[in-house]
């Protein structure tokens, strides 16, 4: 099927079979941010934004994206270095394997909530599951992200 | 990872229906999340993502949920946060993650009926109905055993809820329920549903009546009533003796929360 | 050396140096690298659990257009070997082919599929039809000895070393040390304890799952890229599996996503290794979360039987440890997870008179066992600790007074330990103290009810763990002074995502006195680097990194040496900053950016490239210490545990990172919850694992785990640089054990099978009345 996605911004004509799904399809157009880590809808590594919700690319047919805004990582550079930045001052980065998804959850819920508790923050990225960080670190750099934000 | 080789995309329910009804082995695709955990290949799926199905509206009796409404949809839904004190964000909440439930839909929910399913029990003790492209308005509680091939189009719960409670008991966050349940107290009396036993939810009839009839007087009663009168089974999520001694702490819970409404 | 005041780099918490690729989406891990056109692998796997291969016909599925060559272990060399990433000689059985005649497992490997795409890969393994000759499986560890079935009925079984094995008895290995009188002891004791543990298996569950890909290079020989923690022992294996010589094979280890001992035994490297050589053309193959889950290595299980004698005074006279321990299918690290168990265990209390630690480790029709975080450690504490609990129970005893009584000092050894070994370092009194204060131990009660239906508890336990292995893990680390006057650190250890690069760079810089930025770091590349076993039993910073020191020391005085010939002066009138050398009369300064451009040119003077090196191994395995409290609430009426909040002290030496430190012991922590609550393999009856995704196999998410509390207290570890020991494994050890403990005062419930989920606890609490 030829369809045209708009990824951070941008049009992109792709030509992909009918039950491709957006996270291959995002992987060969060059996006590394999402991968893939599970095969049940658990893990959240290949999270990105539909429309600034966020969704399981793995999971999500490309021709279903087509005409929608999709966001990944990559389009995000700005606000997701910062980001990066107050993570890896906790070392809450590690294997760093997961971590792109789990940032795309955390700066999703930052544009809907901007203030968030320690447990709304735990809620909204439960399903990004983590291996190595044991999450506090985690909740640790988010924190320092939503303070250099508001300054 | 789902893999289909043909895709049929109908653009009217109408013709989601004759497709439906031509290639009867074809999934018909909603969110799409559950039916890519097999490991074959369909050979053909309907696409359900063209019907402009993705609606909550608000009607005279009632909340419309269309079938394209993802869960995340309903949980966002404002009305629903205080509507039956929050029921239906509360028994979409705990389903895996934000991510999950911003792409499965409340009609995929539905017509897979799920022994694990933690919306039914919730949307069975609101006498929810749905509508088919074929058979129009059903109750719930009828479309669990239907078996015919049909579009579902919207589901309904009544604007006016009655006093409504629900519990559901897993070992882990995110993990399936090993046992669900939900009770409505209204005008006829107690009914309560028990559901993931593990199969799919069912009123546990007896137990309501001794509740109608005893009050909270018969909470003992109706607590061992509705561990006798359902049928448990083992699977990796519990042991059948488990989930029939677990009946009796949910059906207890259940009248505990539904007696604070009053 | 500078005291640890006036460091520099040791003690700072870096961010990792590869923080902000990593995070960027940059193309960093083995799938964004894969050459273009490789070739795409998948494997046809058994359907039984204990079969012998009659006929396979691929006729059909090599007729399907796109597929390139399908291989069956008629095409495979006949030479054993294993994949357990160990030094040679590995005390590993060589049990093992790329494909064998016989499948041991239920997704046992039967036919290597080699195909243009995936699709037609999955479609082709399909057309394939195996005719097997089913047998009955072993699949109950207590049945195995000497069932009729023989898991490895081949003739051509190795053992590098004798590990007590006898293959035709399914008696993969086994182990038995007995050092007193167990019976004549037990006698003499006012108190005896005893019970029946079993820890489970459980999945590493690294969110990078195993994968490979091959090319071949200019030379014609073949290069690996895998997400490994072991290059140079995949370099051996797949040297010896595929019979060529190891000069022929390089192996390159990309960032890796996490690894917690899965990837110290070899995996899609084989199989990958074996189509790229055959063919000569690149291929890869990447594992699917199934078959990561179901078709690489597990944690073994055991049952541990334990007995524990105490005198009225309160010392524990006997530890009794008799196990059955489940290898699997192959005995990949099946002897030395369990003996190392001991070593990390048994020696936190001393002042008994007689040891028992004995275990069969039988061969069944599981999938194998192998390294996890921990590496017996954690299995073996799951018994000891629980019993000594239960004993301080028994005697009236606070749980943590009779741990202190029976506690190692510094400078005492134990009945386990070699002849002259002693605790050479550690603050365990102080660690204990700390973790009490954090808990408020001795100002609340450890058993309260919160609600109606909820009790609160608190339950310790004590870890130990090692630093490398004894003897064996020797490492070589080169650090190189560039053209430009910065340096590389070359190390063959492999950063997993902990941050070791980040520690080992700190560690020398530290010596050399330069800032962070004037180094980079090269590592994992058996072509480039000097040899290093890799990341596991908790080396790096101890073996790799004291290595590290002493290369940036050695580079250091050449650097001096260098500096004071050509400013004409003697050595010790040159002072260094690590960028900066001057005279001590100021009259003269060179900067090693000046310096370099000379040594690389010979005008006047001889060129010499300046390389600090150093090798180094130790002769002892020193323990970290923890001591973990966990707080759990417990619904009496459904048995569901809540963790509320964990508080931990570590003594892992000098800490060379607090944050990265700190994510470890985090890490460890709640790896440690889930397995003691949720995680769990299971098979069917016929021996399928039923728990081969994340959706079956339930790993802790962030709202499962409550709240951490980590704190450290540092020894001095002498054997050491800077006086570190280790924090990777330790750390998962006392989850399990504390939980346990906790659970008991809650509510009464004596839990001894892991995971501890709500129905068993429930079950237990109803034992109870």
């Amino acid at each position: 099927m030829d369809i045209k996605l708009i990824v951070n911004g941008k049009t992109v004509s792709v030509n992909v079979e009918a039950d491709e799904m957006l996270l291959t399809t995002l992987r060969n157009q060059g996006f590394f941010s999402m991968r893939r880590g599970c095969d049940t809808l658990n893990c959240g590594l290949c999270t990105v934004w539909l429309d600034g919700d966020t969704i399981l690319s793995c999971s999500y047919p490309t021709f279903r994206a087509a005409g929608h805004e999709i966001t990944t990582l990559e389009g995000l550079a700005e606000e997701a270095s910062l980001l990066a930045d107050c993570l890896a001052a906790e070392g809450a980065d590690q294997c760093g394997y997961c971590t792109t998804g789990m940032m795309m959850s955390a700066m999703a819920l930052r544009r809907k909530n901007p203030n968030p508790t320690d447990e709304e923050i735990k809620e909204f990225l439960v399903g990004n599951l983590c291996r190595c960080t044991g999450y506090e670190s985690h909740l640790r750099g988010i924190r320092r992200y939503l303070g250099e934000v508001q300054k | 990872m789902l893999m289909y080789r043909q895709l049929l995309q109908p653009k009217t329910v109408a013709e989601a229906y004759e497709l439906a009804q031509k290639h009867r082995l074809a999934p018909l695709m909603a969110g799409g999340c559950w039916i890519g955990l097999g490991k074959w290949r369909w050979p053909m799926v309907i696409d359900l993502s063209g019907l402009d199905l993705r609606y909550i509206r608000e009607e005279e009796n009632y909340y419309a949920i269309g079938a394209m409404a993802t869960q995340g949809d309903v949980e966002r839904f404002e009305p629903f946060h205080t509507y039956g004190r929050g029921i239906l964000p509360k028994a979409v909440h705990p389903i895996l993650g934000v991510q999950f439930r911003n792409m499965a839909t409340m009609g995929g929910s539905v017509a897979a009926r799920f022994g694990f399913s933690d919306i039914l029990p919730a949307l069975l003790a609101l006498q929810a109905e749905v509508v088919l492209h074929n058979k129009g308005v059903m109750a719930l509680a009828e479309y669990l055993t239907y078996k015919e091939r049909d579009v579902l189009i919207e589901i309904r719960v009544p604007k006016t809820p009655p006093a409504v409670a629900l519990a559901t008991l897993r070992k882990s966050v995110s993990d399936f329920p090993f046992l669900t349940g939900a009770l409505r107290q209204d005008e006829t009396g107690y009914h309560i549903y028990i559901g993931c036993r593990p199969s799919v939810v069912r009123e546990a009839v007896q137990a309501g009546e001794i509740l109608t009839q005893k009050g909270l007087a018969g909470l003992e009663e109706a607590m061992v009533a509705a561990a006798s009168e359902l049928a448990f089974q083992t699977n990796s999520h519990a042991s059948a003796a488990y989930r029939q001694a677990m009946t009796k702490v949910l059906v207890k819970r259940l009248v505990q929360e539904v007696t604070s409404w009053t | 050396m500078n005291t640890p005041k006036q460091r520099q780099h040791v003690g700072k918490s870096y961010k990792k140096v590869d923080a902000a690729t990593i995070l960027s989406g940059r193309a960093a891990y083995t799938e964004d690298l894969i050459p273009p056109h490789a070739l795409v692998i998948k494997i046809l796997r058994s359907p039984h659990a204990m079969a012998k291969i009659l006929d396979i016909d691929l006729k059909s599925a090599l007729r399907l257009p796109g597929v390139e060559a399908i291989y069956t272990y008629k095409d495979v060399p006949q030479v054993r070997f294993t994949l357990a990433g160990q030094s040679f000689p590995e005390p590993s059985a060589y049990d093992t082919l790329i494909l064998d005649q016989y499948v041991r497992y239920v997704g046992d490997g039967v036919a290597i599929v080699v195909a243009v795409d995936e699709k037609t890969a999955l479609q082709a393994m399909q057309m394939i039809r195996v005719t097997y000759d089913v047998m009955e499986p072993v699949l109950d560890i207590h049945t195995a000895l000497d069932h009729p079935t023989v898991v490895h009925p081949e003739e051509d079984l190795h053992y590098n070393m004798p590990v007590g094995g006898d293959p035709k008895r399914n008696l993969a290995c086994s182990y038995s040390r007995v050092t007193g009188d167990i019976e004549g002891e037990l006698a003499k004791c006012d108190y005896v304890v005893a019970g029946t543990y079993f820890d489970q298996a459980t999945s590493q569950s690294a969110m990078e799952t195993f994968r490979t890909f091959c090319n071949i290079d200019q030379f014609g020989r073949l290069v690996c890229t895998s997400s490994t923690q072991i290059p140079f022992h995949a370099r051996r294996h797949i040297a010896r599996a595929l019979q060529i010589p190891a000069a022929k094979v390089r192996v390159i280890k990309p960032r890796i996503g996490g690894g917690f001992g899965s990837k110290q035994t070899a995996c899609t490297e084989l199989y990958c290794a074996f189509v790229t050589w055959t063919l000569k053309k690149p291929a890869v193959l990447i594992y699917d979360r199934h078959e990561a889950n179901n078709c690489s290595t597990s944690r073994h299980a055991r049952e541990w039987q334990i007995r524990l004698g105490a005198t009225k005074d309160g010392i524990i006279q006997v530890i009794d440890m008799v196990a059955i321990s489940d290898a699997g299918a192959y005995g990949t690290h099946a002897f030395t997870t369990f003996t190392a168990g001991e070593h990390k265990s048994v020696p936190l209390y001393n002042k008994g008179k007689a040891v028992r630690y004995e275990s069969n480790i039988v061969y069944t029709n599981h999938m194998a066992g192998g390294a996890f975080r921990g590496y017996g450690a954690t299995e073996a504490l799951w018994p000891l600790e629980c019993a000594v609990t239960k004993l301080a129970k028994k005697m009236g005893m606070d749980e943590i007074e009779l741990r202190l009584k029976n506690l190692i000092n510094v400078g005492e050894t134990s009945l386990v330990y070699a002849p002259d070994e002693v605790l050479e370092s550690g603050l365990l009194k102080e660690a204990i103290a700390r973790a009490k204060e954090m808990a408020r131990w001795d100002e609340r009660p450890h058993s309260w009810q919160i609600d109606d239906t909820h009790r609160g508890g608190l339950g310790i336990a004590l870890a130990f763990q090692g630093s490398g292995v004894a003897n064996v893990d020797t490492a070589s680390v080169e650090i190189k002074l560039q053209d430009d006057g910065y340096y590389t650190l070359y190390t063959g250890s492999t950063d997993m995502g902990t941050g070791s690069n980040t520690v080992l760079m700190q560690m020398a810089c530290e010596v050399l006195g330069c800032p962070m930025e004037h180094m980079t770091c090269y590592e994992a590349d058996t072509d480039v680097v000097p040899f290093d076993p890799g990341s596991y039993a908790s080396s790096t910073t101890y073996v790799t990194g004291t290595a590290a020191k002493l290369a940036a020391e050695d580079l250091r005085a050449k650097l001096i040496r260098t500096f004071a010939k050509y400013m004409e002066v003697s050595e010790s009138d040159i002072e260094f900053d690590g960028i900066m050398a001057h005279t001590k009369d100021g009259k003269q300064t060179m900067t090693t950016q000046e310096l370099a451009p000379k040594l690389m040119v010979s005008f006047g003077h001889e060129a010499e490239q300046l390389v600090g090196f150093a090798t180094w191994g130790s002769h002892t395995s020193p323990p970290p210490f923890m001591v973990g409290i966990a707080e759990v609430s417990v619904d009496t009426e459904t048995g569901q545990v809540t963790p509320l909040d964990y508080y931990a002290v570590v003594d892992c030496g000098t800490v060379v990172n607090p944050a990265l430190a700190k994510v470890q012991a985090e890490g460890g922590i709640v790896q440690g919850i889930g397995m003691a609550l949720t995680e769990d393999i299971r098979y069917s009856p016929k021996g399928r694992l039923e728990t081969n995704n994340f959706m079956t196999y339930k790993i802790p998410t962030r709202l499962d785990m409550g709240r951490l509390h980590v704190d450290f207290v540092e020894s001095h570890e002498p054997t050491g640089a800077f006086g570190v020991k280790s924090i990777g494994e330790v750390v998962i050890n006392t989850s399990c054990p504390a939980i346990q403990g906790a659970i008991l005062n809650a509510c009464g419930a004596e839990l001894t099978t892991l995971p501890m989920n709500s129905e068993k606890v429930f079950q237990a609490l109803m034992a109870k009345e």
